[in-house]
């Protein structure tokens, strides 16, 4: 019943952790030019390096696990969200709070064919990391609907 | 009609507010201008002719300055070159906050800032620095027929409340506060502690040389006269909150009109809040440890618009201290849909109560390892001194995370209607929200807590314009489930 996020979501989640470890090397360069300018302690350095492969790493370790546990399902009452491998996380909302819906695509995502869609209440945000097009504009549809539906019975 | 322009005191507020934003580039000036022998007349004219800018700019902007009330809506123009028409429909009215600055009490003004929805902060609001008590009578009465609409929370308040326009100043309910209590609180106000480190903040700031003559001098001194001038410094900066505190709350009062609550307060500000009911996503009763003590108890109104923004903690405060066991009972003929009593939460089961401690240990064991390590590695000098902090710091989390564990739970207590309570930081919150308030509701688990059954719950809550959350962790699994099917199931 509750619905898989694409499998092509795996590879965009790579580029995320490559681009992770690009910023820790970036702060690891800067580190190090304070260090030689303004003679700034060069364990910064080792650390900011050591982040740049191990944060990635637990990332990339961790893909198959996220993959595997996020679900989304939209059911006539209430959206469900269910993300995270070791710290799980199900949010859950009715249709009738839901005040807008959003698809929107990086250049990543649009590279992959995936739009990420959140959806909006009055005071919260849900995000759905990627779906493909056709599944999005359905999303936007199914929800705009119910949420209208809902809305007219109240 | 005839647009009107504001009170000519509004003029004088243009100039202040004006001049206001120069004065510390002013000060800034003269004193270099003193103390380098500067002055000469160009100093002076620069001066004088940003002054007469700025005089000039407050005058055209009064000048420019105009509103109308008329039959459907406000219409404010401003702008000296580029002229800006706003229109605001009374029933578009959210918040209308009057504030009466003692400047003005004597000339029956005050000033007026009209709010609308919507989440474009800034644009959304009109404000008449000045103008005549009637015309926020009038507004107040213009916009007061309008059915509720947002949460459908309060159906008993509509048919409790007397059909008046709000045309009469009889109030249907009204609280004012005591004046022992207010006292109470303002004693047991935490707002010192800003005032201390301010303290702390300019002794560092002191020269050098100026210290060091001051310490070989207090070297002198008994140890008893150096603690005596402590103990001064702390009992004028109680003083000066314990002021600063009752001319905030003075003579407190809370009215309700209809659908209208309307909040009073302030010595040097008198500033007048109203709200609909409507508007009010949630009550939240606040204790500090120190008040707990005390059995004194603040409600507070999360209200999903910017009424508050002035406010502590963003929310709108609408009893501020009263006896604790008089909150439900003096709040409930304001809020129809509250309980009479406090009812007994299902706290967080006994077995994990140890989690809350833990983490708080843990939390702060993080903590020391930073300070630790900024210490050896940038100050040396003070290792000792910050080694002494660390090791008081994981009791300070073992104390707080009991406190947590002690105050969290929570209880449905009908289909429309949920408690939490939450104890951060030495301040225990009890919030009652209605279930059309709620936004969303998140449970996460992590994979260790699933063998036990664990789960935390949070309730997602509009706020002024963003988001309360409020969170009660290490719940039975069945216990968090159960509210977020109560939560789901569509009556």
């Amino acid at each position: 019943m509750a619905e898989q996020l694409p499998a092509t979501i795996k590879r965009v989640w790579v580029i995320g952790a490559l681009l992770n470890a690009l910023g820790w090397l970036a702060l690891a360069a800067a580190l190090w030019v304070a260090n030689s300018w303004w003679a700034w302690p060069l364990w910064l350095v080792v650390i900011a390096l050591a982040l740049a492969v191990l944060h990635p790493l637990v990332h990339l370790v961790l893909i198959p696990y996220r993959y595997a546990f996020w679900r989304y399902q939209i059911t006539p009452d209430a959206v469900y969200l269910k993300k995270g491998a070791i710290f799980r996380k199900e949010e859950a909302l009715p249709i009738t709070r839901i005040q807008n819906v959003t698809l929107e695509a990086g250049p990543v995502l649009a590279h992959y064919h995936l739009q990420a869609v959140s959806i909006e209440t009055a005071s919260t945000k849900h995000e759905i990391d990627g779906v493909t097009p056709a599944v999005a504009a359905q999303l936007r549809d199914q929800i705009m609907q119910l949420a209208m539906e809902a809305r007219d019975e109240a | 009609m005839k647009p009107k322009h504001l009170a000519p005191m509004a003029l004088l507020m243009m100039t202040g507010h004006a001049l206001r934003n120069w004065f510390r580039w002013l000060v800034l000036v003269l004193i270099v201008a003193t103390t380098r022998n500067w002055w000469n007349r160009w100093v002076v004219l620069t001066i004088l002719g940003l002054l007469g800018y700025e005089l000039i700019r407050a005058g055209l902007r009064y000048w420019r300055f105009t509103y109308l009330l008329a039959a459907t809506g406000i219409t404010v123009t401003s702008g000296i070159f580029q002229r800006k028409v706003r229109h605001i429909p009374y029933s578009r009215v959210q918040t209308l906050q009057r504030q009466q600055w003692f400047f003005l009490r004597p000339f029956q003004l005050e000033s007026l800032t009209i709010e609308t929805a919507g989440q474009e902060t800034d644009k959304g609001e009109a404000s008449l620095l000045a103008v005549p008590l009637s015309v926020g009578d009038q507004i107040e009465q213009l916009r007061q027929p309008d059915p509720a609409t947002l949460p459908a929370a309060s159906p008993t308040d509509v048919s409790s409340a007397p059909a008046n326009g709000g045309a009469n100043n009889q109030a249907d309910t009204d609280y004012q506060i005591d004046s022992h209590d207010l006292n109470l609180y303002a004693l047991s106000s935490f707002g010192v502690m800003p005032i201390i480190l301010g303290l702390l903040y300019l002794t560092e700031k002191i020269p050098d040389n100026v210290q060091h003559e001051a310490m070989s001098y207090l070297a002198h001194l008994a140890v008893l006269v150096v603690l005596s001038l402590v103990a001064f410094g702390i009992g004028i900066s109680l003083l000066l909150s314990y002021l600063g505190i009752i001319s905030r709350y003075y003579q407190f009062e809370l009215t309700r009109h209809g659908q209208t609550l309307t909040t009073k307060r302030g010595y040097f500000k008198r500033i007048t809040t109203s709200v609909k009911s409507a508007h009010v996503q949630a009550i939240r009763i606040k204790q500090t440890v120190l008040r707990q003590w005390l059995h004194l108890a603040t409600v507070q109104a999360l209200v999903a618009s910017n009424a508050a923004e002035q406010e502590d903690d963003a929310d709108l405060v609408l009893l501020p201290v009263l006896p604790e066991a008089d909150a439900l009972k003096v709040m409930k003929p304001f809020v129809a849909w509250l309980p009479n009593s406090v009812p007994a939460l299902d706290p967080v089961p006994a077995a994990n109560r140890w989690l809350y401690i833990r983490n708080g240990i843990l939390l702060y064991l993080l903590v020391d390892a930073v300070l630790l390590v900024a210490a050896w590695q940038f100050a040396p000098q003070y290792l000792k001194a910050v080694s002494l902090v660390a090791a008081i710091l994981p009791v300070v989390g073992f104390f707080q995370g009991r406190y947590a564990s002690r105050a969290a739970g929570l209880l449905i207590l009908s289909p429309q209607l949920v408690v939490l309570q939450t104890g951060r930081l030495f301040a225990r919150q009890l919030f009652f929200v209605p279930r059309p308030a709620i936004q969303s509701v998140t449970l996460s688990q992590s994979i260790w807590m699933r063998p036990q059954h664990r789960m935390h719950l949070a309730v997602n809550v509009r706020q002024g314009d963003g988001n309360e959350e409020i969170e009660v962790r290490y719940l039975q699994e069945a216990t968090a489930l159960a509210l977020r099917k109560w939560y789901l199931h569509e009556a």
